[in-house]
């Protein structure tokens, strides 16, 4: 699973801390999403796309090997 | 996001207190290095409060076969147990899904080595020598859960962000 959260926070100027407090969950989470190391459930997927205000399949996208 | 089954943060916390002490005494009791520190012995200096009289109990004696009893090793391993408890099953300080899952990781992680280093046991150690290596093993897989787990939490990204910024 590709994600463009990285690119999104850019855009916005804000860090990783501020968008795992802006969601519930942890810094390291954010870090391990923007290196591709986790999936996210539906329910992360969707509370960060209702952050940024874009759909989910703006910032998640299916990876080859999905 | 709420996560079940675990306790409630403040009392990793109170684990850490519990549980670093009690593996080290637990450590050099198994090894032991001092009367005073074989825990598993009698005839250590905490023998006169933690020595139980089994005799007067009872029907307890026909199972332990002896007239007293001392649980100070009892004690200590229980508190090692219950420290390791509230150190790996309490909540992080924002605990989330991906917390979950390398604490599930971690656990598939701890058993794995914990089996690995038991058949291992089974064929290099025989007689006594294999209850030593059993006993040493117990502390295998919270030991291996607790360093991983806080190694991909905690550590592996500090290290990362370290050598990024450099």
């Amino acid at each position: 699973m590709k994600n463009t959260i990285h690119v999104e926070r850019a855009i916005r100027r804000i860090t990783q801390a501020d968008l795992a407090a802006a969601v519930g969950v942890s810094r390291q989470t954010i870090n391990a999403l923007e290196a591709a190391k986790y999936v996210p459930s539906v329910v992360l997927a969707m509370k960060i796309a209702n952050y940024f205000e874009k759909p989910v399949e703006a910032i998640f996208e299916l990876g080859e090997e999905d | 996001m709420e996560t079940k089954l675990l306790l409630p943060n403040r009392y990793k916390r109170l684990g850490w207190f519990i549980f670093v002490p009690c593996l080290i005494l637990t450590i050099l009791s198994i090894l032991q290095l001092t009367p005073a520190l074989s825990f598993f012995d009698d005839g250590h200096i905490l023998s006169q409060w933690t020595m139980i009289r089994v005799a007067e109990k009872g029907s307890l004696s026909a199972f332990l076969d002896s007239q007293s009893n001392d649980i100070a090793g009892e004690i200590l391993m229980t508190l090692t147990a219950i420290g390791f408890f509230f150190v790996a099953f309490s909540r992080e300080r924002t605990d989330d899904e991906w917390i979950m899952k390398v604490r599930l990781e971690s656990l598939l992680w701890a058993f794995y080595v914990h089996l690995g280093a038991f058949f291992l046991s089974i064929w290099l150690s025989y007689s006594l020598a294999f209850f030593v290596v059993l006993s040493w093993n117990m502390l295998t897989a919270p030991l291996v859960f607790l360093a991983r787990f806080h190694w991909i939490v905690y550590v592996k990204p500090y290290l990362e962000e370290r050598r990024a910024t450099v």
